[in-house]
């Protein structure tokens, strides 16, 4: 596993859509899963139940109607209302769309059409057997038709107890009775009256039987049962699935479960092996800044090799001169040794010329030394910047003089100083003053310019002269190592940038001053001592 | 709800009914109603807004000063057009078990259409008659406090339907009778409830409202319109509903409370007296010539049956 593929976010666009996808296939599994609460089960359940036991008090209540001899039907009519409004409780229920429903509904209908029919027949058979006894009283029979009257006497009886009863035999006795009586002549009007009454007595009792039979055989109570069954059916099956539902939603979420259990060891596998990329990487980069590190010490190096090389002429010139000096001074004290009149002042002023030239040479060797010394790894100690300047001139100034570029040197009276390394500061220095006579040696008027300006928290320290880049690519590179304007062979292009290195090392800078009208360069250090790394 | 109805099916169940063995019994003022409502449907019901012309309210035809009715043979609607049945009371009419004088409708709430949209009667719809009552700012303001709405058709019914449950007449002579004053009713007018039961016409005429919970043929012994006028098709009674051959002049038994302030009777008014309509009942509904005797007794029975006019006028 590379560090790319790690670093990428884990959740990509497609496990995302998974995941909503899993999230949707749970919430309508739960949605499937909701049951019906029991609560209105148990309601629906009950008034089911009650849907039945009214409808027997309703037939209960006709029964009843039917035995009295003052019947009143507002039970009924109140019953059958509380059926109605049951079923119409039922409608807006979960049971609403149960074929049984319509069922009971339809023979409950029936049932209705048959009580309206029993209540206006019920009156009239009422009506007629309360009657009955007054009408038997007000029948006049005359004296010779005292058979008639028993007979009408009985028929009376006879009809009290047919109406309590079901005997067929009664029944046709009953009719014999009633033909007897109609057949007979000159009936009175009171006997007629008596006798319609008795008809419809008869007809009516036979008839509200047939409706009361009919009624009684109505299956409202069956498809009241089985309403209550098919109820209990669906809810039993609404039940099992939403068991199922249940079951799937839970095994769903077990897989879920496992799922992410599988990613966090992932995520944490993950996290490991980006821990132990991690310290490689830290390892690497500590080695690669450690290459870094000493290539920079070996680009110093060859820097400074280079910068001797390239002054080693100079150098030479340097020390050749006041050798020669010391050489013809000598010449000159020993002819004087040799002549006879030995003129003592003269020797001394000879011999302290002498002196004085060694002097000069031992200064340069000095300064050639503690150039030659690697100083990268001195620890930062304040560093006088005259002092610098000075020793660094020592390097140079013959070479300057030589060629007849004047070197203007400013330096406020107040010694301004550093911390840093005198060495490298040197060095980064005799580069820049390298460079500028480089860069004018050829030109008519030249001049170069070091000048040392104190802003408090900073110095700027600036080699001028009076050239002038122009090419802009050459601005763009001047920094870059390797990178030289110079001849094949004069320069090795790591100057600049080396001297850029060390100014930086000690957090200050080096840059070109592109306001200036001649070249300039600005050397930017804090005053403030750094902190070593 | 469930409660409710178990313990009607106790009360069924129980051998005595009610109060009384006696087959009716007596008024019961109902007090679950809501006040605001009634007040609103008192106000609907006097209100000849629901008329087409607003020339006519619910109260035109059910005068309260006529026991819930309009003392005419036949009902007269907008721009005096003739209907062919007599104006049944209001008083006490949630008492029977469906209205009309052919049973259609199966509650006051079904029943409200009828008069309200027919031709004869007043002739209105619901959108002209919401229309009016949503330009009356009082009206507007009145349904709001009640119904938290606009008038619309289910609140304008509910509150007259309110206001007629509400018309109950408690505390006839014969109810405070019933509920134990024996000496509310005097000797003769006990005697005529006695003839009452005796004859048979409390075969039919029973329950609370006297009546009201059952179809009976109209010339049960004996065919009262063979030999009279023209037949109208308000003549066929129950018919005009069902189809039914049998069904033809049957007609809702009809209350007999206040019945004496609400003559003219039957369902085309052609009885103009208590004592013309026991007399016609005891022969073609009891197959019985009553004495002159019977029919002073029981309509002095029948006239005990007036009890307190509900409050009538607008608010």
């Amino acid at each position: 596993m590379n560090l790319n593929t790690l670093l990428k976010p884990k959740l990509k666009v497609p496990h995302f859509a998974w995941g909503m996808l899993l999230l949707i296939v749970c919430a309508g599994l739960l949605y499937k899963a909701h049951l019906r609460d029991l609560g209105e089960y148990t309601h629906t359940a009950s008034t089911l139940k009650t849907l039945k036991e009214l409808d027997a008090v309703l037939t209960s209540q006709v029964l009843e109607a039917r035995l009295r001899s003052h019947p009143n039907y507002d039970s009924i009519v109140q019953a059958a209302e509380s059926i109605q409004d049951t079923v119409t409780e039922i409608k807006k229920g979960p049971a609403n769309e149960t074929p049984e429903l319509k069922l009971f509904e339809s023979v409950f209908s029936r049932k209705i059409e048959l009580i309206e029919e029993f209540k206006s027949n019920n009156s009239v058979l009422k009506n007629s057997l309360n009657y009955l006894p007054s009408a038997l009283s007000d029948a006049d029979f005359r004296p010779g038709q005292l058979s008639l009257r028993n007979r009408a006497e009985t028929l009376t009886h006879k009809l009290f107890i047919y109406n309590a009863s079901a005997s067929q035999d009664l029944k046709e006795q009953i009719l014999s009775l009633i033909n007897f009586l109609s057949n007979s002549r000159s009936l009175s009007k009171g006997t007629e009256g008596f006798l319609k009454h008795a008809k419809l007595i008869a007809t009516q009792k036979t008839l509200l039987d047939e409706l009361v039979s009919e009624l009684l055989a109505l299956p409202t109570s069956h498809h009241a049962d089985s309403l209550f069954a098919a109820y209990s059916t669906q809810h039993r099956k609404d039940q099992e699935r939403s068991n199922a539902f249940s079951s799937a939603l839970f095994l769903l979420a077990l897989v879920f479960g496992a799922a992410t259990i599988f990613a966090l060891v992932r995520l944490r596998r993950s996290a490991e092996t980006l821990r132990r990329l991690n310290e490689s990487l830290e390892t690497r980069v500590q080695e690669r800044t450690q290459t870094i590190a000493d290539q920079q010490q070996r680009m110093f190096a060859s820097s400074k090799l280079a910068s001797l090389g390239e002054m080693a002429a100079g150098i030479a010139h340097e020390i050749n001169n006041p050798l020669t000096v010391i050489s013809a001074t000598s010449e000159e004290l020993q002819d004087l040794v040799a002549e006879q009149q030995f003129d003592h002042a003269y020797a001394g002023k000879l011999a302290h010329r002498i002196e004085a030239t060694s002097d000069r040479i031992a200064k340069i060797v000095r300064g050639l030394r503690d150039f030659s010394r690697d100083g990268s790894d001195a620890p930062f100690a304040s560093v006088d910047l005259s002092k610098v300047i000075q020793n660094t001139l020592a390097l140079c100034n013959e070479r300057f003089k030589k060629h007849g570029i004047p070197l203007r040197i400013i330096v406020p009276e107040s010694a301004s100083s550093i911390q840093g390394d005198e060495i490298q500061i040197e060095q980064v220095l005799l580069n820049l003053l390298n460079n500028a006579f480089d860069a004018v040696i050829d030109s008519p008027n030249s001049w170069v310019e070091v000048k040392l300006i104190d802003a408090g928290s900073v110095i700027q320290l600036t080699v001028s002269d009076s050239g002038r880049i122009t090419d802009p690519t050459v601005l763009q590179k001047l920094f870059i190592p390797f990178f030289t304007t110079k001849e094949v062979g004069k320069g090795t292009g790591l100057g600049l940038s080396v001297s850029k290195g060390i100014i930086t090392a000690h957090r200050g800078d080096l840059a070109v001053d592109l306001q200036a009208p001649n070249t300039r360069f600005v050397i930017t250090l804090p005053t403030r001592g750094v902190v070593t790394e | 709800m469930r409660l409710a109805m178990i313990l009607v099916a106790h009360l069924f169940l129980s051998p005595a009914t009610g109060i009384t063995s006696e087959p009716i019994e007596p008024i019961v003022i109902p007090t679950d109603l809501n006040p605001t409502k009634v007040s609103l449907g008192r106000r609907l019901f006097n209100d000849p807004i629901l008329s087409a012309n607003n020339s006519i309210s619910c109260a035109s035809c059910h005068d309260f000063k006529r026991g819930g009715a309009d003392g005419k043979s036949l009902a007269i609607g907008i721009h005096g057009r003739k209907n062919e049945l007599n104006t049944p009371s209001v008083f006490n009419s949630a008492l029977n078990f469906k209205q009309f004088w052919d049973g259609r409708a199966e509650s006051l709430e079904e029943q409200l259409d009828g008069p309200l949209h027919g031709e004869n009667e007043m002739a209105s719809t619901w959108v002209q008659i919401i229309q009016k009552l949503q330009q009356d700012p009082a009206y507007l303001a009145e349904f709001k406090k009640v119904y938290s709405s606009q008038p619309n058709e289910n609140n304008i019914r509910n509150a007259i339907v309110t206001f007629e449950r509400s018309l109950a007449t408690p505390d006839s002579k014969f109810d405070r009778f019933l509920r134990g004053e024996t000496h509310a009713l005097d000797g003769q007018e006990r005697e005529g409830y006695r003839r009452f039961k005796d004859y048979g016409c409390i075969a039919c005429h029973q329950g609370r409202n006297i009546g009201g919970n059952m179809f009976q043929v109209f010339g049960v012994m004996g065919n009262i319109f063979s030999d009279r006028k023209k037949l109208t098709r308000g003549d066929l009674g129950r018919f005009n509903v069902t189809q039914k051959e049998s069904d033809k002049h049957r007609f809702k038994v009809p209350s007999l409370r206040n019945v004496a302030l609400t003559a003219p009777y039957f369902h085309d008014g052609s009885a103009s007296t208590i004592e013309d309509a026991v007399k016609i009942m005891g022969k073609y509904q009891l197959g019985r010539d009553l004495s002159a005797k019977d029919i002073e007794l029981i309509s002095r029975f029948l006239r005990s049956l007036t009890g307190k006019t509900p409050e009538g006028n607008a608010r």
